[in-house]
C-alpha cells in the first residue's frame, strides 16, 4: 500500500498548494514542484528566512500564469527557463534571473530493479514499459532532448503530465522504467535511480526570479538558496548546485 | 410577454432572485471563455491532427461507455429498485461510491485492480495475456466507472415510480415478466434512461483523473480531448482555450438537441 | 367449471381467512366495509400475491395449493383482472391496449387488432382505438379496461370496484354493460363496498368483515336474514320485496312508480334509501310521481342525525336534518307526507 498511499499524499499537498497566496506580511514563494520537500523543510527550520514563508507549488506554467494574473508572489522558482522569460517579457521584474540550483535526469525503476535495467539504450528494449512526462512540460522537454541527442529511440506507452505522474507509474509496477529528476527518485520509496552518463550533457537549471523589486524581501531568500546553509540542504535532497 | 402572460405566471420575488444568481453563477464563466478565446487561432486548432485525434477519441470511447452503462446500468438499477436482494442500500453505496471519490483515487483503485500487478489484472496478464492499462479500452473502464452511477441512480428512481398496477394488469393479461419488463416497464422508463445516458455521456466526456491515472496518456491511444486541455495549459495558453471550446461547442450542440426531453426526466416530470 | 377457493394469508393487522365457490357463468360480490381484505383476497386469487395457506383451483386445474407447493403465475391462469385505476397502459393506443392481452400470447398482429376492435364493438368503443388512454374519461377508460379484459376470452374475470370512481350517469352505463357481459362459460368475482351495487349486479353475496366471512347467500337470502353489522346497515337501506311490470312496482299496500332499470317483470327488490325519502307537512307540489300520506311510528335523535320510522302503507326509514324535521312541528302520531323520485327507487330481480 506504501506506494499508494505516498502518491495519493503528494496528490492531496499539490492540490492543497494549487490555491493563490497570501498578501501582505509572509512572503510568497512560488516553486516548482520537485522543490517541495526541500523548501518545505526550510520553511519548518528555525533561523533561516523561510521560517514560515508561505509556499506555493505547481507546475512551472501554471504558477507563471498566475503570477501574470497578478498573484501577490516575491520569488518564483522556474524548472523552464522560458516562464522566466515570458514574465520578464511582461515587464513583471527587471532583476537578473539567477540560478539557484540544478538537476540530473535519472532512469527510476521498481524497487530492486528486477529487469536489471542499466543503460539508457535498455528503455528500447520491447519487453520494456517506459513512461515519459509529456512534451511541452519541462521534464518531458528534457528527456525528450537527452533521447534524441543521444539517438535512443524510446516509445513510452503514456505521457505523464508530471514527474509524480511518471513516479506513480513506475511505483506501481504498471511500467517498468520512467525518466525522472533526480531529486524526485531519490525522495520516492519503492523507486530505485538507475543513474546514466547521458544526463550529464542535460543541464536542468532552476532559475530563482525576485519579483520585489528592489526591496528585496525577494533577494534575501534568493541569497539564502545561493548560501553554505542554503546550498547544503538542496545538496542533502539531492539537488546538483549551480 | 404579454399582460396576461405576465400575470399568470407569477414567481415569488426570492426564488426569482435566486435563480437568476444561480443562472449567472453558470453564464458568466462560460462568457469569459468566449471573450478570451482568440477566435482567430480557431481554425488552426481544429485543424490540427492532434486535436481531431484527441476529439475523435473522446467522442468514440463517450458513446462506447455510455452503451456500456446502459447495458449494465438498467439490470443494476432494476435489481436496486425492484428486487428483494438484502442489502440493497449497501449495495447502491458500493455502486455509485465512484461518484464521490476524487477521479484520481478511482483511477488508483482501477490500477489496484485491473493493472499489471493489480488483484485481476495480474491473472489477466498470466493466463490471457491481456494487459488493460495505456488501452483504448482503459479509457472506456475509466469513464464507465465514475460515469455509470449517474446513469444507475436516474434509472433506478424511474424504475421505482413506475411500479404500480399496470404491470400487474399486464401480468394478468398473460405477459411473462420479461415481455412486461420490455413492452411495458422500459418504455415508461424510458425518459429517465435517457436523462440517465446524457448524463453518463457528459461525465464520460470530461472524464480526466481516473483517465490519465489507469489508461495513461498516449496520442492516439488514450490522449482524450480533457487530457489535450489539461496539457495545453502547461504549454500555451491559447490553444488550451481553443481546445476547451471545442467541447464546449459540442456539448452545447447535444445538449440542445436534447432540449427539454430529457432535463424534466430527471427530475421525474414529463 | 368452477373456481374453488380457499384462502388464508395475513395482511397487515388483518386474518384473511375465505372458502367459497364461483360457478361458470356466476357473479359474485365480494362485499364488506373498506379494509376489511377484499382487494388482498382478488389478488391472491389473480396470484398476484400468494396464499399463506389454503388452494385455489378452477375447473380442476390447481393454481395455488399451498401444502404441495404448486403455485400457476398470473400470466399462466386463465383469468383477467379490471383494477380499480384501470391499469391502463399509457404508451400503447386504446387499440394496442385492448390487443395487449392478445399479443403476449403471441397472436399476430393483424389477427390482435381485428379482434380488439371486435370487441371495442361490443363494448360500445368503438371510436376509441385510435386515442390515448391520458385522453381518455373515467367512463371511457373504464370501458377501455373492460375491453381489455373481455379480448383474451378468460374463463374468470375479477373486478376491483370497478365502478367506484364514476360519476352517476358513467356508473349507470356501465353497470348496465356488466350486466350485459354475463357468459354462462366465465365465472366473475367482483369486489365492491357498496352494498347496493353488489345486490344489484351478483347472483350470490359473500360478505366479509375483518377477513373473515360472515354471509354467504343470495341477495334475499343475505338480506332476509343478516347476519352482520354490514347487513344490517344495508337493512338500513329499506329493501322491499314487491312486483314489477314495466315501471310500475307494487309492493302490497301500494304502487310506486321506477324510473329506467333494465330489469325484467316479475319479483323484485327494491332499495329505498332513507336520505333519498322527504318529508312534508302538506301535500307537496310539484314533480315527485311517488307522495303518500303516512304517519310517524317512532323518532330516533342521535349522532346529529333524526331518524324516522314510518308507519302503514309504508313501513321504511327515513333520515332528515334536525332543521328539517323540526319544521315539520308534528306530534308523534301526527300525519305526515312522504315524497321519493322515481329515479332514487333502485331495482334488481330477487
Amino acid at each position: 500500500m506504501r506506494p499508494f498511499a505516498s502518491f495519493l499524499l503528494a496528490g492531496v499537498v499539490l492540490a492543497g498548494c494549487g490555491a493563490g497566496s497570501q498578501s501582505g506580511g509572509q512572503p510568497v514563494v512560488f516553486a516548482a514542484s520537485s522543490l517541495v520537500d526541500v523548501l518545505s523543510e526550510l520553511s519548518a527550520e528555525e533561523g533561516t528566512p523561510f521560517l514560515n514563508v508561505t509556499l506555493s507549488f505547481a507546475s512551472s506554467a501554471s504558477l507563471a500564469a498566475q503570477i501574470i494574473d497578478d498573484a501577490p508572489v516575491d520569488v518564483f522558482i522556474s524548472a523552464d527557463q522560458a516562464q522566466i522569460m515570458r514574465l520578464r517579457r511582461a515587464g513583471f521584474s527587471d532583476t537578473q534571473p539567477q540560478v539557484v540550483a540544478r538537476n540530473s535526469l535519472v532512469i527510476a525503476v521498481e524497487a530492486g530493479n528486477p529487469l536489471g535495467l542499466a543503460k539508457l539504450r535498455d528503455l528500447s528494449r520491447r519487453d520494456v514499459l517506459v513512461a515519459l512526462a509529456a512534451p511541452g512540460v519541462p521534464l518531458g522537454e528534457y528527456s525528450r532532448g537527452m533521447l534524441s541527442a543521444t539517438n535512443v529511440e524510446v516509445t513510452p506507452v503514456t505521457f505523464e503530465a508530471d514527474a509524480r505522474g511518471v513516479l506513480a507509474k513506475v511505483a506501481l509496477g504498471e511500467v517498468d522504467a520512467g525518466i525522472v529528476y533526480a531529486t524526485d527518485a531519490a525522495s520516492a520509496s519503492n523507486v530505485d535511480s538507475v543513474v546514466i552518463p547521458e544526463a550529464e550533457a542535460v543541464n536542468v537549471e532552476y532559475v530563482a526570479l525576485d519579483l520585489t523589486g528592489v526591496s528585496g524581501a525577494g533577494q534575501v531568500l534568493i541569497e539564502f538558496l545561493k548560501s553554505d546553509a542554503g546550498r547544503s540542504a538542496l545538496a542533502g535532497r539531492g539537488f546538483l548546485l549551480p | 410577454m404579454s399582460r396576461q402572460q405576465r400575470h399568470d405566471a407569477r414567481v415569488p420575488i426570492a426564488l426569482a432572485v435566486l435563480g437568476w444568481l444561480a443562472v449567472a453563477f453558470f453564464a458568466v464563466p462560460i462568457l469569459a471563455l468566449v471573450i478570451r478565446v482568440p477566435w482567430s487561432s480557431l481554425s488552426g486548432v481544429i485543424t490540427d491532427d492532434a486535436t481531431t485525434e484527441a476529439l475523435t477519441l473522446s467522442v468514440f470511447t463517450s458513446v462506447i461507455t455510455t452503451v456500456l452503462a446502459i447495458v449494465l446500468g438498467v439490470p443494476l438499477a432494476w435489481l436496486l429498485a425492484r428486487s428483494n436482494i438484502p442489502g440493497r442500500r449497501f449495495i447502491r453505496a458500493l455502486c455509485t461510491l465512484s461518484m464521490v471519490l476524487p477521479p484520481v483515487v478511482a483511477g488508483v483503485a482501477l490500477l489496484a485492480s485491473l493493472g499489471r500487478r493489480g488483484v485481476v489484472g495480474e491473472i489477466l496478464d498470466d493466463w490471457f495475456g491481456v494487459r488493460l492499462p495505456f488501452t483504448m479500452p482503459a479509457v472506456v473502464i475509466a469513464q464507465l466507472f465514475v460515469a455509470m452511477p449517474f446513469l444507475v441512480l436516474t434509472v433506478e428512481s424511474g424504475f421505482a415510480r413506475s411500479a404500480g398496477t399496470v404491470e400487474e394488469a399486464a401480468r394478468t393479461l398473460g405477459a411473462s415478466p420479461w415481455y412486461v419488463f420490455t413492452r411495458v416497464t422500459l418504455p415508461a422508463t424510458q425518459p429517465a434512461i435517457v436523462a440517465g445516458a446524457v448524463l453518463t455521456w457528459a461525465r464520460a466526456l470530461g472524464e480526466f483523473g481516473a483517465t490519465i491515472t489507469f489508461a495513461g496518456n498516449f496520442p492516439g491511444t488514450t490522449r482524450t480531448l480533457p487530457i489535450t486541455t489539461y496539457l495545453a495549459l502547461e504549454s500555451d495558453i491559447d490553444d488550451a482555450l481553443l481546445i476547451s471550446m471545442v467541447m464546449v461547442v459540442i456539448s452545447v450542440v447535444i445538449l440542445v438537441a436534447l432540449r427539454g426531453r430529457w432535463v424534466g426526466a430527471i427530475g421525474g416530470v414529463r | 367449471m368452477s373456481l374453488s377457493i380457499d384462502v388464508r394469508r395475513r395482511i397487515g393487522a388483518t386474518q384473511l381467512d375465505v372458502q367459497f365457490t364461483v360457478a361458470a357463468g356466476e357473479t359474485v360480490a365480494i362485499v364488506g366495509p373498506n379494509g376489511a381484505g377484499k382487494t388482498s383476497l382478488l389478488r391472491v386469487v389473480a396470484g398476484l400475491i400468494s396464499a399463506d395457506e389454503g388452494r385455489i383451483s378452477w375447473d380442476g386445474m390447481v393454481w395455488d395449493d399451498v401444502s404441495s407447493g404448486e403455485f400457476s403465475p398470473p400470466e399462466q391462469r386463465p383469468l383477467a383482472y379490471v383494477f380499480q385505476d384501470y391499469a391502463l397502459i399509457e404508451h400503447l393506443t386504446v387499440g394496442d391496449n385492448v390487443a395487449f392481452g392478445l399479443r403476449a400470447r403471441g397472436v399476430r398482429r393483424r389477427r390482435a387488432r381485428e379482434r380488439a376492435q371486435e370487441v371495442l364493438d361490443v363494448v360500445g368503443g368503438r371510436d376509441l382505438s385510435e386515442r390515448m388512454p391520458s385522453s381518455l374519461s373515467g367512463g371511457e377508460a373504464q370501458t377501455v379496461a373492460i375491453a381489455r379484459a373481455l379480448a383474451t376470452e378468460p374463463s374468470v374475470m375479477l373486478f376491483d370496484e370497478p365502478f367506484a370512481a364514476l360519476d352517476a350517469s358513467a356508473r349507470a352505463h356501465a353497470r348496465r354493460l356488466f350486466s350485459s357481459m354475463r357468459s354462462p362459460s366465465t365465472a366473475r368475482l367482483i369486489v365492491t363496498h357498496d352494498a347496493v351495487e353488489a345486490l344489484t349486479l351478483a347472483d350470490r353475496i359473500v360478505v366479509v368483515e375483518s377477513g373473515s366471512v360472515v354471509q354467504i347467500g343470495t341477495p334475499s337470502e343475505v338480506l332476509a336474514t343478516p347476519r352482520s353489522h354490514f347487513v344490517a346497515e344495508i337493512l338500513g337501506l329499506n329493501p322491499l320485496s314487491g312486483q314489477l311490470r314495466g315501471d310500475e312496482l307494487s309492493l302490497g299496500a301500494m304502487s310506486l312508480t321506477v324510473g329506467a332499470h333494465g330489469v325484467d317483470d316479475g319479483d323484485v327488490i327494491a332499495i329505498v334509501r332513507p336520505r333519498s325519502v322527504s318529508l312534508h307537512r302538506e301535500r307537496p307540489e310539484g314533480s315527485p310521481r311517488n307522495v303518500w300520506r303516512t304517519t310517524i311510528d317512532a323518532i330516533d335523535r342521535s349522532d346529529g342525525r333524526v331518524r324516522v320510522r314510518l308507519g302503514a302503507p309504508l313501513p321504511i326509514a327515513v333520515e332528515v336534518t334536525p332543521a328539517g324535521f323540526d319544521a315539520l312541528a308534528t306530534e308523534p302520531d301526527g300525519d305526515v307526507w312522504a315524497s321519493v323520485k322515481a329515479s332514487e327507487i333502485v331495482v334488481q330481480p330477487a
